[in-house]
């Protein structure tokens, strides 16, 4: 009985040394776990791929460094996607942190792994001040708010914004998002208002917010978290850091819940004790 | 009280209609009024963070000063401050002159560049990856067989862990697809979760309303800080 | 000589079977360029074409919108490409497969167009072999409207919801009583401040990460009011930390006015408000130090939160404080709920103004609110029925039939 009431007590710290372990044991010796996709992921994927080759996609980079590791697998895998189907990307932030989330993940992809040229193929616009204002701003005169990429160049000079003048001359917005201003602002202020095909990725804890939009069909899909990274990472065949992460999650996932059957046994003991 | 109670009212009544009106009518020039007033906001945020940086320090020195316990801490937050202070406004790292003020915030190089990512970028990560450690604790303790609802929220709650990681399909691959628990979690998050959150959010959204409402006719003012 | 005639009629077959083939060829060769010279005739110019000012916007964009060419999906089937001008310069070339429908509708949205200016279309089209048809459209000019026709739904339910709640207001104040609900959360706000009394530790209150152009930072807001209040009244130390030097400046005024209202404005410190940093986890780090150095006895979230939450509520688990938390983010509600003792979920966060003061004005708006969720669900049933309706064929409209058409 001592042995119940002392799981019962635990102290957290060892709950958090126990976890830590879980964590950092796959992340070294790997368990390679398949990983399987689902219809949310999916259609982000399908959504993406039904595009003409060379469309123009306006990807949003709303996250800063303490979600990074979650929603740039996400943004990796993306632009790996988009940049195959020889899409040209134009990159804006509505976080100041995203600016340095989109130059990372820019670099990574149009630059070194697909040599792309910038203001033709690609660009990255950067941050500007003013949360769901700007999107409301754009979504009316896009060059009125983006003069600029964050070269100094003129938009006005970039072959990619030929025949950009509002949101709605894109044809799909990618909102990679953890938090406001984010996918939720870009539903309710350019993408329902003028019909334009959205899709989103969010850290685990916003797709509860975002769901609703997704099932009422004015998202397409969703990439729900660190798995619906892997899950997207498996679609667009190019496995990354999520799928390398998901033998952690899910041992930790696993370690939790037996957390909670063994504090459900210490809790009915000790009821029954009282009893 | 009249400037502290009588204007501030007649402006947020002034301002809100406008901005109420200018989602019914799209004209000139009431379409570019929740752009304008967005941007008012954000020059005086803006602004007003020069008073939330001195309530910063001055509070600080007093710590040190005043010896207060773990004042060592206190140090470490003034020589943050100045540190990414200077480094925000000199291109201190930079070496090509031409690289103009402000850009080369996104400079590799520049010290700033290197403190973003070296220094703020790992310990924000560290905050958020807290977060795993805190669910485990909360759900340890939380998720407890009081009574049937509680039941039902840890059977959910174990079926959307588990389902929503390879493991979860690893563990129920001998079972008819529709019973393996990605598809349950999948029907759990789709369908009773979707329900419930959205009727939350009807009602939040209902609650903004009338919130709104109270504020932009002069019914609720306590925020104002005035009498109520 | 006689096997010599055999080779020799052999060889006249042979020859004439290959002259016959080639013949054959040339005639094939014939017929291709006469179906080549079908080809080459030009494509159908496209029909219905029109130009009309774009709806429900500030002008400054026009709509040209026609019916594909005759020659494209069906006829010759070789459109390339429809080039559309205005006046004499191109402004967007359209691939057949751009578009899904028959009848393709292009927003011209360039910065160059001026209200009140007559601005004239036209739609080359273009087959694969270069031939070009033209069409042209009557002038056009692109105006501001002063109503926006697709939101009339939203300014009926707009208008009715503030009916209901103005019609309880003047009720509530007439006299009339009303019931509300008991709300464990809101009972409690006197029990945690009074532990903290006997205790003699701080009430700890965190107003959100958000600004103050968030309508939950400003409820926050409101509720600090009255948890200073009782600060005040049982002279036990708040510590309010804010993540925004406008919500500092906000809390300030709010909590000066509740002491003064109290009579003990020497307890009043500017400082007991505080500036931490705008950053998120910043943020929750220095509250989390707060509560680890100060161990307050009551900890109150009220606000918009995002990822901090569990990281904040966690903390204060830990201390043994007696937490209340209020928020309108549906994803933090369920941390929330999880590691505090009460949590105000949603609309009972907005009501808990109301709720704390009884004052009938915010009472009777309460009501109101009410009777506009009355008539959503209505709404909803409505349209269930509706779409299941017309799912089984017997009615031929939706629900967005009916509320477009409203």
């Amino acid at each position: 009985m001592k042995f119940w009431e002392f799981i019962g007590s635990l102290d957290r710290r060892i709950i958090f040394l126990i976890i830590g372990l879980a964590v950092f044991i796959p992340l070294l010796a790997p368990l390679k776990l398949p990983v399987i996709t689902t219809p949310t992921t999916e259609d982000v994927y399908n959504a993406i791929d039904s595009l003409e080759n060379g469309s123009k996609i306006l990807v949003s980079f709303e996250y800063g460094p303490s979600t990074q590791p979650e929603i740039e697998p996400m943004a990796i895998a993306l632009m790996r996607q988009l940049f195959r189907k020889e899409c040209q990307v134009v990159g804006m932030a509505l976080w100041p942190d995203g600016q340095f989330m989109s130059t990372t993940v820019f670099d990574r992809t149009a630059e070194q792994e697909f040599g792309l040229e910038w203001g033709t193929d690609y660009v990255n616009l950067g941050f500007r001040p003013g949360g769901e204002a700007v999107i409301k701003g754009i979504a009316r005169e896009f060059r009125a708010n983006y003069t600029q990429d964050v070269r100094g160049n003129s938009v006005n000079d970039l072959a990619i914004m030929e025949g950009v003048y509002s949101v709605k001359d894109f044809d799909f917005i990618f909102s990679l998002s953890a938090g406001y201003p984010g996918t939720v602002e870009w539903v309710l202020y350019a993408a329902d208002p003028y019909k334009i095909p959205m899709s989103s990725g969010t850290t685990a804890i916003q797709v509860n917010e975002v769901i609703p939009y997704v099932k009422g069909g004015q998202i397409y899909g969703i990439l729900a978290g660190m798995s619906g990274a892997a899950e997207y990472e498996t679609l667009v065949k190019a496995p990354d850091d999520a799928t390398k992460f998901m033998d952690a999650q899910s041992i930790a996932h696993l370690l939790i819940v037996v957390f909670i059957v063994v504090g459900n046994i210490s809790y009915i003991v000790q009821r029954r004790k009282q009893n | 009280m009249f400037w502290k109670t009588q204007i501030p009212v007649f402006i947020v009544f002034v301002v809100g209609m406008l901005t109420l009106l200018q989602w019914f009518i799209p004209h000139a020039p009431l379409n570019q009024i929740q752009v304008h007033m967005t941007q008012w906001f954000d020059i005086i945020a803006v602004f007003a963070i020069v008073l939330g940086g001195l309530n910063l320090l001055k509070l600080q020195f007093a710590k040190i000063t005043s010896r207060q316990h773990d004042w060592q801490y206190a140090l470490v937050t003034i020589v943050g401050f100045f540190v990414m202070l200077i480094f925000g406004f000199t291109k201190m790292g930079v070496e090509d002159e031409a690289v103009r003020l402000g850009s080369h915030l996104q400079r590799e190089g520049s010290n700033f560049h290197w403190m973003f990512f070296n220094v703020f970028t790992p310990l924000s990560s560290t905050m958020f990856a807290l977060l795993a450690f805190f669910v485990a604790s909360a759900s340890y303790r939380a998720f407890r067989i009081r009574n049937a609802e509680a039941t039902l929220l840890l059977v959910a709650g174990i079926i959307l862990m588990l389902g929503r990681v390879p493991i979860g399909h690893i563990l129920t691959a001998w079972a008819p697809p529709y019973l393996q628990l990605p598809a349950i979690q999948e029907w759990i998050y789709s369908v009773p979760n979707l329900a419930g959150a959205r009727a939350i959010m009807i009602g939040i959204g209902l609650g903004m309303v009338a919130t709104s409402l109270r504020f932009i006719l002069g019914i609720e003012k306590s925020f104002l800080g005035g009498d109520e | 000589m006689k096997k010599k005639r055999l080779w020799l009629s052999a060889l006249t077959m042979l020859v004439l079977l290959f002259a016959g083939q080639a013949m054959a060829q040339d005639d094939a060769g014939g017929a291709q360029e006469a179906v080549q010279q079908v080809v080459d005739r030009p494509p159908a110019a496209v029909t219905a074409l029109a130009s009309d000012d774009a709806p429900n916007d500030a002008g400054k964009a026009l709509i040209v919108t026609f019916e594909r060419s005759a020659d494209d999906g069906e006829g010759e089937n070789d459109v390339a490409t429809y080039e559309i001008y205005r006046g004499d310069s191109l402004i967007t070339t359209i691939k057949p497969s751009d578009v899904l429908e028959r009848t393709i509708t292009y927003s011209d949205n360039s910065p160059l167009i001026e209200n009140g200016v007559v601005y004239k279309y036209r739609v080359v089209t273009v087959d694969s072999a270069g031939n070009r048809s033209e069409a042209r459209a009557d002038g056009a000019m692109a105006t501001g409207q002063w109503f926006h026709t697709g939101r009339v739904n939203m300014l009926i339910s707009v208008i009715l919801i503030s009916a209901f709640i103005l019609f309880f207001i003047r009720k509530a104040q007439s006299g009339a009583e009303i019931y509300l609900r008991p709300v464990a959360g809101l009972k409690a706000f006197d029990e945690a401040v009074g532990r903290a009394t006997e205790m003699g530790k701080p009430v700890l209150y965190v107003p959100g990460i958000m600004d103050l152009d968030q309508v939950e930072t400003v409820a926050g807001i409101i509720i600090l009011g009255y948890v200073s209040k009782m600060t005040a009244r049982y002279e036990t130390e708040l510590e309010v930390p804010v993540s925004r030097s406008l919500v500092m400046s906000n809390a300030r005024e709010v909590c000066k006015a509740s002491y003064l209202s109290e009579g003990r404005p020497e307890l009043f410190k500017d400082d007991m408000v505080h500036y931490l940093t705008d950053d998120q986890f910043a943020y929750a780090a220095g509250v989390d130090g707060i509560m680890l150095r100060k161990k307050p006895a009551a900890c109150f979230y009220q606000g918009k939160f995002y990822a901090e939450s569990l990281i904040l509520a966690e903390t204060g688990n830990s201390i043994g404080a007696i937490q209340i938390a209020g928020t309108a983010s549906p994803t933090q509600l369920p941390f929330f709920i999880t590691a505090c003792d009460y949590t105000l979920i949603g609309e009972e966060f907005f009501a808990a103004s109301a709720y704390l003061s009884q004052d009938p004005k915010l009472v009777g708006s309460l009501k109101g609110q009410d009777w506009g969720k009355a008539m959503i669900m209505l709404i909803i049933i409505v349209g269930t029925i509706v779409e299941t309706l017309n799912a089984l064929g017997i009615v031929p409209f939706t629900m967005i039939h009916l509320l477009e058409a409203g």
